[in-house]
C-alpha cells in the first residue's frame, strides 16, 4: 500500500468512526501522532484506542486533501479537515460546535502498514481565544492554578468557589477517560460541613431525613437535607473519619451557616464549622491503580461507601471510596488543603501518568446516564425529597425527630404530586442553563432539570420531575430556549451498569 | 521518524542571494528551502526580495497568522526576528510535486534566554519560479491555547 492510498484509507475510515479498520492500516509498533492528544499513541492497540475516542467525539466528518507529494514510504498530505463536535451542545446561536481546521499529515510506511502517521495543525482555532477570566468575588479552591495549568477553559460558582468545569477536550474524550482510564477532579468548591463533638452523630442524625443513627467511623453515608418546610437544601455524601466527626461534603448550598445557626444557642455539644478540606475525585477504573502506590492504606480494602484516615504522598488525609462519576472511584481529602493541596494533586498527577490521567471536571453525561444529580436538582429547587429518585432515603419513622419531619409528614399525607422520570430526546440538546418546562399531550406539567447527550444511548437524555401521572412511554415536548424538542419518558437510571 | 537526513538550508539561500530582481527558484523544494534559510539568518532583504503583493505566509503561531503580500509578510517577519537571538531549522529534503514542495522537520528558537524546539511541517507553492505561499503547521501541543503572547 502506498502513502497515499494508506492515508485515503485512513480517512475514510476516520469518517466512519470505524477504528478497526484504521488500526489494521498500522504496522504492529505503528505511531499515531497529533497535537490534539496528550502524547502519541504507540503501537496497533494503543493508535485503535486513540482513534476511536477521536473519532467517535465528532461527526459529519469530511477531509479534503489540498496538496499532497509522495516518495517512496513517505507522503505528505496537506489538507482540510471538518466534523461537528458530538454533545457539545451547540453554540449560543444554535449552530454546532465544530473542529474545522487545516493540517498537514505525514504517513511514513514499513512493509506496506503505516508506521508513523504525525498530524501538524493550530489547535487554537478548536476552542475558545482564551480562558475564561475570573472575578474576585468568589473564592478559588487550593488548586486553582493546577486547572488553569491544565487548560481548563471555563469555570462555573459553587459554594462561592470557582468549580473548573471543561478544558481543552471534545466532550467523548473525557467520558471515555472516566470510564475506560482515569480523571482527576478539582471539587474543592465541594466544602465540608464538619459537625465536631460529643453529639456530632446524634446532631447530624437531627438534620438528615435518613436514619444515621448505625454511622460508624470510616463510614461514608448519602444523606438528604431539608429544612423545616420539607424542601430539599442538599444531598451530601457523608464521612465520619473521627469517633466525633462528621463531614456533610455538600453541594451548592449554605449548609454550614444553616447547621451553625441550628446549633447555636442550642443544648447540642457541637461545634459547626468549615474546616479546610478540600476534596479532589479521582474516578475511573484506574483509580486504584493511581491511587494506592501514593497512600499508605491499603485501598484493596477500602469497601464502598468506605473511608479512610491516611497519608497520601506524604500528607494526611482521608481517601473515601465514593465520587459522583456513578462508577469506580475516590475522593481525597487532604488535611489542611489550602498548603497541602497542591502537593497532593502533584503526586497524584505523577502517578497517573502511566494510566493516561486526565484533568477534566466532573462528568455531565455520565452522570445524567446514570441518574445522578446535584446542583438545581436539590438545593433551593422547590422540590421535595419525596419527588426525588433517592426517594428512599427519607425515614420518616426514625426514632427521633428530623428538621423537616413535619412537613415531609404532613407532605406524605396529602399525597406527592410529581416524581423523577428519564427523557428520551429526539433532538440534540444544547446546554442546560436553567429549567425548560415540558407538557405532556393532556397538558401535565414539569421540569427538565438536567440534560445531556448519553454517548451510552448515542442520544439526547434529560431528567425531569414531572406530575405524577405522566408516566413511562408518554411523550412529552419541552420548551428550550432553541426550540421545541420531543421526548419519550422513561424511567432511571439511564444506564445501570457502572464502570 | 525515519532516517532521511538534514538539509543545509543555507548553502540553499546563499545561491540566490546577491542576484537583482526577485529571486526565481529553481523548483518549489529550492524556494522552502531557501525561505527557511533565509528565516534562520533572520534575512529580511532576502524575504523581502522573494515575496510579491501574492505572496502568502500562514504561519499560525503569529497574529495575525495568514499574512498576504510584502507588507505584511515583511512586517511580520521584522517584529518575530527582534524578539529571537537565534533561530534554525533542521528539516529533512522536501518533497515535490508540481509545484508544491513540504518538508518536515523542528524549529529551534533562542529566545529570553530559553531554547524551544517546535517540530513542524511546511508547504511551499510557487508560480513561475516565483513564491507564491508558504504555509507552517507546528505540532500545536507544544504551546498553550489561550497564551497571550505570541510564540514567534
Amino acid at each position: 500500500m502506498t502513502p497515499s492510498a494508506a492515508f485515503d484509507a485512513f480517512c475514510n475510515a476516520w469518517a466512519k468512526g470505524d477504528s478497526e479498520a484504521i488500526g489494521k492500516l498500522f504496522a504492529d509498533n505503528g505511531v499515531f501522532n497529533a497535537p490534539i492528544i496528550a502524547k502519541p499513541a504507540v503501537g496497533r492497540a494503543a493508535v485503535e484506542k486513540q482513534v476511536r475516542v477521536l473519532s467517535h467525539s465528532q461527526k459529519d466528518v469530511s477531509t479534503r486533501v489540498l496538496s499532497s507529494v509522495e516518495k517512496g514510504n513517505i507522503g505528505y498530505f496537506e489538507g482540510a479537515f471538518e466534523a461537528a463536535v458530538i454533545g457539545a451542545g451547540g453554540k449560543i446561536d444554535g449552530s454546532p460546535v465544530r473542529t474545522d481546521f487545516r493540517f498537514l499529515a505525514v504517513v511514513e510506511m514499513e512493509n506496506g502498514k503505516i508506521a508513523r502517521l504525525t498530524e501538524y495543525f493550530d489547535r487554537r482555532p478548536l476552542y475558545p481565544e482564551e480562558r475564561q477570566r475570573a472575578y474576585m468575588l468568589n473564592r478559588r479552591t487550593p488548586y486553582w492554578q493546577k486547572t488553569v495549568d491544565a487548560e481548563c477553559l471555563e469555570w462555573s460558582v459553587y459554594n462561592n468557589m470557582h468549580f473548573p468545569v471543561r478544558y481543552s477536550r471534545m466532550p467523548y474524550e473525557d467520558y471515555a477517560a472516566l470510564l475506560e482510564d482515569v480523571t482527576l477532579w478539582d471539587v474543592g468548591l465541594e466544602r465540608q460541613t464538619q459537625i465536631k463533638g460529643p453529639d456530632a452523630l446524634a446532631f447530624f442524625d437531627h438534620l438528615s431525613c435518613r436514619d444515621m443513627s448505625n454511622m460508624a467511623v470510616g463510614d461514608c453515608m448519602y444523606a438528604l437535607i431539608c429544612h423545616d418546610s420539607g424542601l430539599l437544601m442538599a444531598d451530601p455524601v457523608c464521612f465520619r473519619p473521627f469517633e466525633d466527626t462528621i463531614w456533610l461534603s455538600h453541594g451548592n448550598a449554605d449548609l454550614t451557616f444553616w447547621a451553625r445557626g441550628i446549633a447555636m444557642g442550642s443544648n447540642w455539644r457541637v461545634d459547626v464549622t468549615e474546616p479546610d478540606i478540600a476534596p479532589v475525585q479521582v474516578q475511573g477504573p484506574l483509580a486504584r491503580e493511581v491511587l494506592d502506590p501514593i497512600t499508605e492504606a491499603d485501598l484493596g480494602k477500602l469497601g464502598n461507601y468506605k473511608c479512610v484516615v491516611t497519608k497520601v504522598a506524604g500528607y494526611d488525609a482521608v481517601v473515601s471510596r465514593t465520587g459522583w462519576s456513578g462508577g469506580f472511584g475516590y475522593e481525597v481529602l487532604p488535611f489542611d488543603s489550602t498548603i497541602n493541596g497542591p502537593a497532593v494533586w502533584d503526586a497524584i498527577v505523577e502517578a497517573g501518568e502511566p494510566y493516561g490521567l486526565k484533568i477534566t471536571g466532573p462528568n455531565w453525561p455520565r452522570a445524567v446516564e446514570r441518574g445522578v444529580t446535584d446542583f438545581n436538582y436539590y438545593m433551593g429547587s422547590g422540590i421535595n425529597p419525596f419527588e426525588d429518585v433517592a426517594s428512599k432515603f427519607v425515614h420518616l419513622d426514625k426514632p427521633v425527630d428530623f428538621v423537616g419531619k413535619a412537613a415531609l409528614t404532613k407532605i406524605k399525607e396529602e399525597g406527592v404530586k410529581r416524581h423523577s422520570v428519564g427523557l428520551l430526546i429526539d433532538e440534540e440538546v444544547p446546554r442546560l442553563e436553567w429549567f425548560w418546562d415540558l407538557q405532556d399531550q393532556k397538558g401535565r406539567k414539569g421540569l427538565v432539570r438536567w440534560a445531556a447527550h448519553s454517548f451510552a444511548l448515542n442520544k439526547s437524555a434529560a431528567i425531569a420531575v414531572v406530575d405524577i401521572n405522566i408516566k413511562k412511554g408518554d411523550r412529552v415536548t419541552i420548551d428550550s430556549p432553541y426550540g421545541t424538542l420531543h421526548a419519550e419518558v422513561t424511567t432511571l437510571p439511564f444506564v445501570k451498569k457502572a464502570s | 521518524m525515519s532516517d532521511r537526513g538534514i538539509v543545509d538550508t543555507s548553502a540553499v539561500v546563499q545561491a540566490y542571494r546577491g542576484k537583482a530582481g526577485a529571486p526565481t527558484f529553481a523548483s518549489p523544494s529550492e524556494a522552502l528551502l531557501a525561505y527557511a534559510g533565509a528565516f534562520a539568518e533572520k534575512d529580511l532583504e532576502f524575504i523581502r526580495s522573494a515575496i510579491s503583493e501574492e505572496t502568502l505566509l500562514e504561519l499560525p503561531m503569529v497574529k495575525p497568522c495568514r499574512l498576504l503580500g510584502e507588507s505584511e509578510i515583511f512586517s511580520a517577519h521584522s517584529e518575530t526576528f527582534k524578539s529571537i537571538s537565534s533561530v534554525a531549522f533542521e528539516l529533512h529534503s522536501p518533497i515535490e510535486k508540481g509545484s508544491v514542495a513540504i518538508a518536515e522537520g523542528v524549529l529551534k528558537i533562542s529566545r529570553s534566554g530559553k531554547e524551544e524546539t517546535h517540530p513542524l511541517g511546511i508547504v511551499a507553492e510557487t508560480n513561475n519560479g516565483k513564491l507564491k505561499r508558504v504555509s507552517l503547521y507546528f505540532d500545536a501541543r507544544h504551546y498553550r491555547l489561550w497564551s497571550d503572547k505570541t510564540i514567534l
